[in-house]
């Protein structure tokens, strides 16, 4: 039949003006057929001769067969389904905004990975679509959840990436990405802090110097006295200053240093303060602090010039900070650029305290100060201030940081309520009312708890006001972070704003971008709670 | 009847209509709600004074609701659906309340009475049957100009060679195509454009293959059309139909002769694809117990939405009629009782692809130009054949996959059926599958 095709379709191709078409070639029954037809032409004749064999040939097709039996193992689940409970509240996840989706679906998962579930078997492919593009903790949940067929599938959807599931916990540890190595002793220190300070020691000299700067400032984060030992004896010894070294050997030294400065009674704090208070004139009385804060003619009078302390090799060697001034505008000697590095580290609250005064006193001293000031394009700026933000930074001075907010006239400054804790954030906004501004609520430190109910409600009262009664518009992501963070307990409060509101087109618009995804996702997270 | 979600999601009349349904699937937005054995009902508080009436039929699907929404159903209809769907204490059994009983009676009354049919005199009977007669006789000489026309394109074509289809402009056969409509012959159209849509670019013997059985069968449909007179009435509906002429079902629903299939259907799958700005959806049925299937076309425009009443994946009980064909297919739903949540037994479905096979053959020989064959075929499970995934049956024989079987819907198949082999309802187009739904445990879940 074959040949018979190939004879018919020749005749096509080329034409029967210059191929005619030979009816011999056909099957005697399909012949018989054609030949039964009256055909007006020899193209006529060659279609309809087309349709008899392609029928023909259709018709006698069977399937194909395996030509081996293929062992075939179904694959069995080890884990029970979810109920349709919680499976419904899976539509309802995925119908949220981008923004609350994750942080949604994160707590959802969670409770399906206690329960020790798996979703059902059509929920597998939408949850892996919307996993893909999330965050690899979000990810490696989603691949606990999906069971055996999920993972098998999971190759045919390559855009969801697998997060690298090793098989112990030690191969993470031995043979993991960088990345997953910090994450791994991250997280074992959180649990069994020796252990984990043992496992860093035991392969300590079969690390690279840049992953030893990681396990470094994994272990300086509210170091345990055994770590702090360690801390301490990489600092005197194999972070010692050499003749010959690395720029990230200086790295781990400035940061093992900033380590111990923060312990005010490790023999770098003592060596630093003593030789700091050599700084303080004789005539005041309290100490540094006292000259800081003390009238304007006396002073911490820093020297003009190199000294036993204030001098290039000490300040490397001591602290790893590179002793060359890379702005000499702002800081005209070499040794405020010293001072300012060093600020930096200085734990300023812990040491106020030790001089007697408020760090409020510190504060205004350090940037009020006239040596302390440099003017560049006509701009005053204090000088130590930018130090004085790393300060916040490594130390997360809370004092500090409500000072800097309080007093200085940086507009980069909202930048540091990343750095400040859940109360003196929450406060700070209420005090100054700064609930829509976007540069300052972008930086709650919720991650992913709820804000407080008072603040919850005060947040819910501010875009109402801005919106639908003084006509305003705000930030757009509000709603994202309302609808994530939003205490339960805000929902009356809401429900009371839904109620009273005049009917206008702003109040739709609150409605639907406020109100309902707010109360949609705080709805979810309720379901997911009574799981 | 319950809906699932993905059913109801179906229903949607577009996508922010769905995205906003959800947002008002929540218990606590509505004021009230109910249901019955026929109804389900809520009022929630819209932008007007008082709130929204959302009201359905669930026993042969329709949505009311008094909110100002031209959207067919409003998101206040697939919230509420959505919301009894996900929770089912959400809403209670409880007595229909007045603006319910009065709307779902005035429904009942609708449809158990006659259809009432003006009365004409013996002249106008007359003068209409010769109205018909002569815009018929007039369609016919119009398509016979269009066929003859047709079949002087095809043999210039197949005497100067088919070789020079791949060197043809678009414009080529758009013209044809468009002189075929002119000639109130749609059918041949849609087969020119066919042609049209063969990839030229492929490897050679496959689109000389596809152009060459293209011709054959327009040959086929041109020559029978002009045979006409010695055709059997079946053959007569479905020339006339390949050619292009419409088919009314509203003529069909008020034909009283025309028998009534009743059975238990299974919507087994959809399709919705656009054509020429027409939004075209196809439902594919099978009947439990007479195991008759059944296509149902729905259109619809941008303007225009699709009807809703046939939902996708769903069991009714319903009375069929079907448009007369030598394969009859096409039809209407002209009564529908109930919808099930369950999966009746289905007894003596296909047993493998070998029979299958043969039964394609049946349909094949006894209407050539059948296509979009459904069946329902025995422990089906997919598998991975050099690189390539297929069906295979119980017995070892394997099925190709139709191009129209995308990968995510692969995906789907594996993931419901972790490889296991369960009862397969498909499509089969060109001898190929297109799964279509697995039956898992009395219910039916569409891939």
């Amino acid at each position: 039949m074959k040949t018979v095709w190939s004879d018919i379709l020749s005749s096509a191709l080329i034409g029967t003006d210059k191929k005619p078409f030979n009816v011999d070639v056909l099957p005697d029954i399909i012949k018989s057929e054609l030949q039964a037809l009256v055909q007006d032409s020899d193209e006529k004749s060659l279609l309809a001769a087309t349709a008899m064999v392609h029928y023909y040939k259709i018709s006698g097709t069977k399937p194909q067969k395996l030509d081996v039996n293929i062992a075939f193992t179904p694959i069995a689940e080890k884990l029970d389904y979810v109920d349709d409970l919680t499976k419904s509240i899976l539509a309802r996840i995925i119908e949220t905004g981008y923004y609350e989706k994750e942080y949604l679906l994160g707590l959802w998962l969670d409770m399906i990975v206690v329960n020790k579930k798996i979703v059902t078997p059509d929920n597998i492919v939408p949850l892996i679509r919307n996993g893909t593009g999330m965050t690899k903790n979000t990810r490696s949940k989603i691949y606990a959840v999906i069971g055996e067929r999920g993972k098998a599938i999971l190759p045919l959807l390559p855009d969801f990436k697998v997060p690298n599931i090793v098989g112990t916990e030690t191969l993470e540890w031995k043979e993991g990405s960088p990345e997953e190595r910090r994450a791994y002793i991250n997280e074992l220190r959180k649990s069994k802090p020796s252990e984990a300070l043992n496992l860093i020691q035991s392969d300590w000299n079969l690390e690279n110097i840049v992953f030893k700067r990681s396990l470094i400032e994994i272990l300086m984060d509210k170091p345990k006295d055994d770590e702090s030992d360690f801390l301490k004896n990489l600092y005197l010894g194999e972070f010692a200053a050499k003749p010959k070294e690395k720029k990230t050997e200086a790295d781990c030294r400035y940061l093992l240093a900033k380590c111990l400065l923060n312990n005010p009674n490790s023999d770098l704090s003592k060596y630093t303060y003593q030789n700091i208070q050599k700084y303080i004139g004789e005539q005041k009385k309290s100490g540094i602090i006292g000259f800081l804060t003390g009238n304007k003619e006396s002073l911490l009078e820093l020297p003009s010039q190199a000294d036993d302390f204030f001098n290039a090799d000490n300040i490397y060697d001591k602290y790893g900070i590179n002793p060359k001034n890379i702005d000499t505008a702002l800081y005209q000697t070499d040794v405020l650029y010293w001072f300012a590095q060093l600020l930096a580290i200085l734990p300023l609250g812990e040491h106020a305290r030790l001089f007697s005064k408020n760090e409020e006193e510190v504060f205004l001293a350090l940037t009020n100060q006239k040596d302390f000031l440099a003017t560049i394009e006509g701009k005053t700026i204090p000088i130590f201030l930018e130090p004085l933000c790393e300060n916040v930074k490594n130390f997360r001075d809370q004092k500090l940081l409500f000072l800097i907010l309080e007093k200085s006239a940086d507009p980069n400054k909202f930048s540091l309520l990343a750095y400040a804790d859940f109360d003196t954030f929450e406060k700070y906004v209420i005090t100054e009312k700064l609930f829509l501004d976007a540069q300052v609520i972008t930086h709650h430190p919720a991650e992913n708890e709820d804000w407080s109910p008072y603040f919850s409600i005060k947040m819910v009262e501010a875009t109402y006001k801005s919106l639908v009664v003084d006509k305003k518009h705000y930030y757009d992501k509000i709603n994202q972070l309302i609808a994530k963070h939003l205490h339960v307990s805000a929902l009356s409060r809401l429900e009371e704003m839904y109620q009273s509101a005049a009917n206008d087109h702003l109040k739709e618009y609150w409605i639907k971008n406020i109100y309902q995804p707010v109360k949609t996702s705080i709805e979810i997270k309720s379901s997911i709670f009574k799981l | 009847m319950k809906f699932t979600e993905s059913q109801i999601q179906s229903l949607a009349p577009d996508d922010a209509s769905l995205k906003a349904g959800k947002g008002l699937s929540s218990k606590n937005q509505w004021l009230t709600s109910g249901y019955s054995d026929r109804a389900l009902w809520g009022e929630i508080k819209g932008s007007g004074s008082k709130p929204y009436q959302t009201q359905a039929d669930t026993s042969s699907l329709a949505f009311k609701c008094s909110c100002p929404s031209r959207k067919f159903p409003c998101k206040h209809g697939i919230g509420l659906m959505l919301l009894w769907a996900n929770d089912a204490s959400a809403i209670l059994a409880s007595e229909e309340p007045s603006w319910v009983a009065e709307w779902m009676d005035k429904r009942v009354a609708k449809a158990e009475k006659p259809t009432e049919v003006k009365e004409l005199t013996e002249e106008d009977v007359i003068k209409a049957e010769k109205s018909k007669q002569k815009r018929a006789d007039d369609r016919i000489s119009s398509v016979q100009a269009g066929v003859d026309e047709i079949n002087l394109w095809m043999g210039d074509l197949v005497r100067t060679g088919i070789l020079q289809l791949q060197n043809k402009e678009y414009n080529y056969f758009t013209k044809t195509a468009a002189r075929m409509v002119d000639a109130k012959a749609g059918g041949l159209a849609s087969w020119v454009k066919s042609l049209a849509k063969i990839n030229y670019t492929a490897e050679s013997h496959i689109w000389q293959n596809d152009a060459l059985t293209i011709l054959s069968k327009m040959n086929l449909i041109t020559s029978a059309f002009s045979n006409m007179d010695q055709l059997s009435e079946p053959w007569q509906h479905s020339i006339k139909n390949l050619m292009g002429w419409s088919q009314s079902p509203k003529e069909l629903l008020a034909d009283e002769t025309t028998p009534i299939i009743k059975d238990t259907w299974i919507v087994i799958g959809q399709e919705t694809t656009t054509e020429e700005d027409i939004i075209v959806q196809r439902s594919w049925l099978y009947g439990i117990q007479t195991k008759n299937t059944a296509l149902i076309l729905n259109f619809g425009t941008r303007f225009a939405p699709l009807d809703i009443s046939v939902i996708n994946g769903s069991i009714m009980e319903a009375g069929l009629v079907y448009f007369p064909s030598v394969w009859p297919q096409r039809a209407v739903v002209k009564l529908q009782h109930k919808l099930l949540n369950e999966v009746p037994p289905i007894e003596q479905i296909m047993p493998d692809f070998d029979v299958l096979y043969a039964s394609i053959s049946n349909i094949v020989a006894t209407y050539p130009f059948a296509t979009d064959i459904v069946s329902v075929v025995s422990k089906v499970r997919p598998i991975l054949v050099n690189d390539i995934y297929k069906a295979v049956d119980s017995t070892g024989y394997l099925m190709e996959l139709s191009p129209d079987f995308s990968l995510d819907k692969m995906i789907n198949w594996l993931a419901m059926s972790g490889g296991e082999p369960y009862d397969l309802a498909a499509i089969i187009r060109s001898h190929t599958l297109i799964p279509m739904g697995l039956f898992i445990d009395n219910k039916y879940v569409l891939i």
